[in-house]
C-alpha cells in the first residue's frame, strides 16, 4: 500500500540574523545601499509615560523594494501602528531611521499616501466625495484639468464613479474606504501605506476591497506596505509577509509568498500552497503571542 | 375623553396657571402700616423709611436724625441711599419708602404722567450768589468758552437727562440769547465728569458739590451758576410722598413736615454741623468739605420757583399736558 | 396639516402670554403696567420712521458692527490660541481674568480711553460678546479628530490650506454655538452701552422713557428689543442651517445607524 506523500515545500524565510546596536537579532530582508525604495534601519520607539518607560519597538530593520506589496502582521500590541506612523513621518522614533528614496524621513514625505483603518474619521465630512479625493491635489497646486482627470480615473478605478456628489457619511463603510483609496490613488504616491484598512469592514466587502488593492497595485505599480492582523489576508494579498514579534518588537520572520501573481478569492484561498503558507504564518503568530523572543533563539527556517 | 398626552397636558397646565396668575391682583400697592395710628398716641416711635441721595442736599435730614429732632416728633427714621429721583419715585409707589427726596423736575414729570405724588417739604435752595453756589457750569481752564452762549453746538455733560439740570441749562441759554436746543447734552455720572472733560470728550460739565469743588481744584473754570442765575430763589429739590399716604395717615405726614422744617432750620443755623455730617453718608474728603459751597435750606416750599419749573418743563417739551402747581404741592 | 401644526406651535406661547398680559393689565391698577390700549397707542406713536432712523437704526448698526468684530476677533484669536499649546498656557490666566469682569464695570475706563462715541459702544459690545466665540473656537480647534489631523498631515495639507479646509470647518459646529450665545450678550450690551454718555439710540430711548415715567412707551421699547432679538435668532438659524448642513446630515445618519 503506497500513500502519496503531499509535497511539502519549505517556506522561504528571507530574514537573517544581523549585528545591530540592539544585539545579534533577526532582521528583515535588506537590499544593498540605494536599491530599496523604503529603508527602515534599527527603528526603536520608547514611550515615556507616568508609569515608566515602555519600550514598544526594540529594532525594526527591513527594506521595501520598488513595486512590492508587502504585508506586515503581528500579535496585538506588536507596534504595527507605531511602525506605520514612524514610516509616514507622523511619529518621531526614539532612535533609528527611515529613508524614502534615499532621503531621511523627518515629517510626512511628499510621495507617500496613507489609508487609515477608521475611514469615517479620515474623510472630511464637510466635503463631498469628489472634493475629498481632489483635495490633496488641489492643495499641491495642480491645474484643474489635470486634477479632474486624475480624480475621474481614481474614482473609476475603485468603482465609485456614480457617487461623486454624495457626502462620505451618506455611504456605506466599504464605499467610504474606497473613497479613501481613491484619494490615495489620485495622489499618485510612490509608496502606499495601509493601516489595517479593512479591519472595520464586513467580510464580503473586505474580499472586494482586497482585490481592489491588488488591482490598483498592479495597474499603478505603486509600492505597498499593508499592515493587518488578519493572517489569511496577509498571505492572500502580499508577495511578502513580515512577521513581527511581541513587544518589545523585532522582526521575527520575513516570508516570501510564492503564490501565483493572479490571485482569486476562491481559487487561491483553497490552494495547497496557500494553506501551507497560512499555516506557517499562523504558527509564527502563535509563538509570538506566547511571548517567544526571537532574539534569544536563532532564526527559524 | 381623548388622552392629552404630555404635550397637551403641559399646554393645558400653562394656560391654566396663566389664568390663575392674571386673576390675582397685581402686587403694586402694599397697604400702609396700620399699627402706626395706635403707636402714635402713646409716645412710641413710628418707623418710617426715607429714600435719599448721597449728596450735600440731604444734610439736614441726617442732622435731624442725629440731633433727635425726628424723635421728638415721634418718628424713627431709616435713611436709604438711592441713585436718583427716578429710582426713588417708583419705590414710593411700591411702598418700599414712605418718603423720598427728588429734584423738582422729576416730580413734575412723574406727576404729569399720572403718578399720585405730592411735594410735602422743601429741600435745598440756591444761595442766589453766582460763583458761590452749590452747582457750577465748568469748562477746562484753557477753553475758549467764556459764557453760556458760547456753548451753542458744544457738548455738555449733566449727571441725568430729563431732570432739573437740563431745564435750568436750557433756560440759562435762552436768557443769554442762544438757542436752548443747541447744546448737545449727554449723561455722565458725576464721578466721571472730570475725566471726560480732561480727555476732551465733553466741552463743559454741570457739576454739583462736591464734584464742582473737585473740578475747580483740578483747574476747571466756572462760567455760569445754573441754580443761581436763571430762576430766582430756585428750590432745586424737595421731599415727597404718595397721595394715598397723605389721605390715610395725615398725622404722620404732618409730623414729618414739622420735623423737616426744624431740621432745615437747624442746618441753616449750624453750617459747620451740616458740613460735618457729610462724612457720615458720603465719601467726601475733609479738606474738600472745607471748600464746599453749601446750599440754603429753607423752611417753606418755594411756590413760585416750582411753578416756573412747571412752565419751563412745558416749554422745553418735558411734559405734554399742563400741570397745576397746586396739585403738586401739599398744603398741609 | 403639518404646516398648520408648526405655525400653531410657533405662535402658541406668544399668543398665550399676550392674552395673559392683556387680562392682567386690564384689572391691574399699577402705574407700571399699562393696558392694551395704552400699549398699542404708545407703540404706534413712539416708533415713527424718524425715531427709527435717529435711534433704532444706529443702535442696530452698532450691534451688527459689534457682532461682526466679535466674530472675526473671536475666530482669529481662537484659532491661534487653540493651535499652539504654549500660547494657550500663556493666555489662559489673562483671558479668564478679563472674561470675569463685567463690561459694565469697565465702561468708565473705556469712556476715558476711547471716548464716548460709537467706537466706545462697539468696544463695550465686543468686550462681552467675544468670549463665547473665542472660547468655543479654542475648544473646537482642540477637539479636532486625530485621525483627520493625521490624514491631513500625510497629504501635506498645511498652513493656510490646513486652516481653511480642516481646522475651520472642523471647529465650525462649536463656533456656531458660540456665535449663538454671543448674539444675546451683544443685544444686552448694546442697551447698556447707551446708558452712559449717550444722546441717542434704542437703549438710550428706553432708559429715558423709564426715567421720565413714560411707562407705556418704555414697554413698547422693550417689545422692539425683543423683536430685534427674534429677528437676529431667525437670521442666525437660516445661516447656521446652511453652513452646518453637513454636520446635521452626519448627525442624523449617526443617530439613525
Amino acid at each position: 500500500m503506497t500513500t502519496a506523500q503531499p509535497e511539502h515545500t519549505p517556506v522561504n524565510n528571507q530574514g537573517t540574523m544581523a549585528d545591530t546596536p540592539d544585539g545579534h537579532i533577526p532582521v528583515g530582508h535588506t537590499l544593498p545601499e540605494g536599491e530599496a525604495l523604503l529603508s527602515v534601519r534599527n527603528l526603536k520607539k520608547i514611550y515615556h509615560t507616568d508609569g515608566g518607560d515602555i519600550e514598544a519597538v526594540r529594532n525594526l530593520t527591513f527594506d521595501l523594494p520598488k513595486g512590492e506589496l508587502t504585508c506586515l502582521v503581528g500579535p496585538s500590541g506588536s507596534g504595527k501602528t507605531t511602525l506605520l506612523k514612524a514610516i509616514s513621518g507622523l511619529l518621531e522614533p526614539t532612535s533609528g531611521e527611515v529613508k524614502l528614496g534615499g532621503k531621511l524621513v523627518t515629517g510626512p514625505p511628499k510621495n507617500m499616501a496613507v489609508v487609515f483603518q477608521e475611514y469615517g474619521r479620515s474623510l472630511y465630512p464637510w466635503m463631498r466625495v469628489r472634493e475629498n479625493v481632489e483635495l490633496p491635489l488641489k492643495v499641491a497646486g495642480m491645474a484643474k484639468a489635470k486634477r479632474d482627470q486624475l480624480v475621474d480615473d481614481a474614482l473609476q478605478a475603485v468603482g465609485l464613479d456614480h457617487v461623486p456628489r454624495s457626502y462620505p457619511w451618506q455611504l456605506s463603510g466599504g464605499m467610504q474606504q474606497r473613497v479613501a483609496i481613491a484619494r490615495a490613488v489620485a495622489y499618485q504616491p510612490e509608496v502606499l501605506l495601509m493601516d489595517e484598512p479593512f479591519a472595520a469592514v464586513d467580510a464580503q466587502t473586505r474580499a472586494d476591497l482586497e482585490d481592489l488593492v491588488r488591482r490598483v497595485w498592479k495597474t499603478l505599480g505603486v509600492t505597498v506596505l499593508f499592515v493587518t492582523h488578519d493572517i489569511d489576508e496577509s498571505v492572500y494579498l502580499g508577495s511578502r509577509v513580515v512577521i513581527l514579534s511581541s513587544s518589545p518588537t523585532i522582526i521575527q520572520q520575513d516570508i516570501k509568498i510564492d503564490l501565483p501573481d493572479d490571485r482569486d478569492q476562491l481559487e487561491t484561498r483553497s490552494s495547497a500552497r496557500f494553506a501551507e503558507l497560512r499555516h506557517h504564518v499562523y504558527e509564527q503568530i502563535q509563538l509570538a503571542k506566547q511571548g517567544f523572543r526571537p532574539d534569544e533563539a536563532k532564526a527559524q527556517v | 375623553m381623548k388622552k392629552l398626552g404630555i404635550r397637551g397636558s403641559l399646554i393645558a397646565a400653562a394656560a391654566a396657571s396663566l389664568l390663575v396668575l392674571t386673576s390675582c391682583g397685581g402686587g403694586d400697592e402694599t397697604p400702609a402700616e396700620t399699627d402706626q395710628d395706635a403707636a402714635q398716641g402713646n409716645g412710641e416711635l413710628t418707623e418710617i423709611s426715607v429714600g435719599v441721595i448721597p449728596i450735600v442736599d440731604v444734610a439736614p435730614i441726617y442732622l435731624g436724625v442725629q440731633e433727635g429732632i425726628f424723635e421728638e416728633h415721634g418718628l424713627d427714621v431709616e435713611l436709604t441711599l438711592a441713585q436718583g429721583g427716578a429710582a426713588i419715585i417708583p419705590a414710593i409707589q411700591s411702598g418700599d419708602f414712605d418718603f423720598g427726596f427728588s429734584n423738582i423736575t422729576s416730580l413734575v414729570i412723574a406727576k404729569s404722567q399720572g403718578l399720585p405724588l405730592q411735594l410735602v417739604a422743601p429741600g435745598p435752595q440756591t444761595t442766589g450768589e453766582a460763583g458761590n453756589d452749590f452747582s457750577s457750569l465748568l469748562v477746562p481752564e484753557d477753553s475758549d468758552v467764556e459764557s453760556i452762549e458760547d456753548l451753542e453746538g458744544k457738548r455738555v455733560a449733566v449727571n441725568t437727562l430729563n431732570n432739573i439740570n437740563d431745564t435750568v441749562l436750557k433756560e440759562g441759554m435762552r436768557q443769554a440769547g442762544g438757542d436752548r436746543d443747541a447744546m448737545d447734552l449727554v449723561e455722565v455720572a458725576f464721578p466721571d465728569m472730570g475725566g471726560q472733560m480732561e480727555s476732551g470728550n465733553v466741552d463743559a460739565i454741570m457739576a454739583v458739590e462736591p464734584f464742582a469743588t473737585l473740578a475747580k481744584n483740578a483747574g476747571a473754570r466756572e462760567i455760569y451758576s445754573p441754580y443761581a442765575e436763571p430762576i430766582e430763589d430756585l428750590m432745586i429739590a424737595g421731599y415727597f410722598t404718595n397721595t394715598e399716604k397723605i389721605e390715610s395717615d395725615p398725622e404722620l405726614v404732618d409730623s414729618f413736615i414739622a420735623a423737616m422744617k426744624e431740621s432745615q432750620q437747624f442746618a441753616e443755623d449750624n453750617p459747620e454741623a451740616a458740613k460735618e455730617i457729610l462724612s457720615e453718608y458720603t465719601q467726601i474728603e475733609p479738606e474738600v468739605v472745607e471748600q464746599l459751597n453749601m446750599p440754603r435750606f429753607p423752611q417753606e416750599i418755594n411756590r413760585e420757583s416750582t411753578a416756573r419749573i412747571i412752565e419751563l418743563s412745558e416749554e422745553t417739551g418735558l411734559i405734554s399736558d399742563p400741570l397745576d402747581v397746586n396739585d403738586l404741592i401739599f398744603e398741609g | 396639516m403639518r404646516f398648520v401644526k408648526d405655525f400653531l406651535y410657533i405662535i402658541g406661547l406668544p399668543a398665550l402670554l399676550l392674552i395673559g398680559w392683556v387680562l392682567w393689565s386690564a384689572q391691574s391698577t399699577s402705574f407700571f403696567v399699562p393696558t392694551w390700549d395704552q400699549m398699542t397707542s404708545a407703540f404706534a406713536n413712539t416708533w415713527t420712521w424718524t425715531r427709527m432712523t435717529t435711534d433704532v437704526f444706529p443702535s442696530v448698526g452698532r450691534l451688527v458692527a459689534g457682532i461682526i468684530v466679535s466674530i472675526i476677533l473671536g475666530i482669529v484669536v481662537g484659532l491661534l490660541v487653540g493651535s499652539f499649546r504654549w500660547l494657550r498656557q500663556l493666555m489662559e490666566p489673562t483671558m479668564e481674568f478679563f472674561r470675569a469682569v463685567p463690561p459694565v464695570v469697565l465702561i468708565p475706563v473705556f469712556m476715558l480711553l476711547i471716548g464716548i462715541g460709537d467706537d466706545m459702544k462697539i468696544a463695550v459690545i465686543v468686550l462681552g460678546a467675544v468670549w463665547p466665540i473665542l472660547l468655543n473656537t479654542i475648544e473646537g480647534v482642540r477637539s479636532m479628530d486625530e485621525v483627520l489631523s493625521d490624514t491631513s498631515h500625510t497629504y501635506r495639507i498645511a498652513g493656510v490650506a490646513r486652516i481653511r479646509y480642516l481646522i475651520l470647518p472642523s471647529a465650525m459646529p462649536q463656533i456656531m454655538a458660540g456665535i449663538r450665545q454671543s448674539l444675546s450678550i451683544a443685544l444686552i450690551l448694546m442697551v447698556i452701552s447707551e446708558m452712559f454718555a449717550s444722546s441717542a439710540g434704542l437703549g438710550y430711548t428706553i432708559i429715558q422713557f423709564q426715567r421720565s415715567f413714560a411707562i407705556p412707551e418704555m414697554w413698547s421699547g422693550i417689545v422692539v428689543l425683543g423683536l430685534i432679538g427674534v429677528i437676529m435668532s431667525f437670521i442666525f438659524q437660516i445661516v447656521e442651517r446652511k453652513v452646518l448642513a453637513w454636520y446635521h446630515g452626519q448627525r442624523e445618519m449617526e443617530n439613525a445607524g
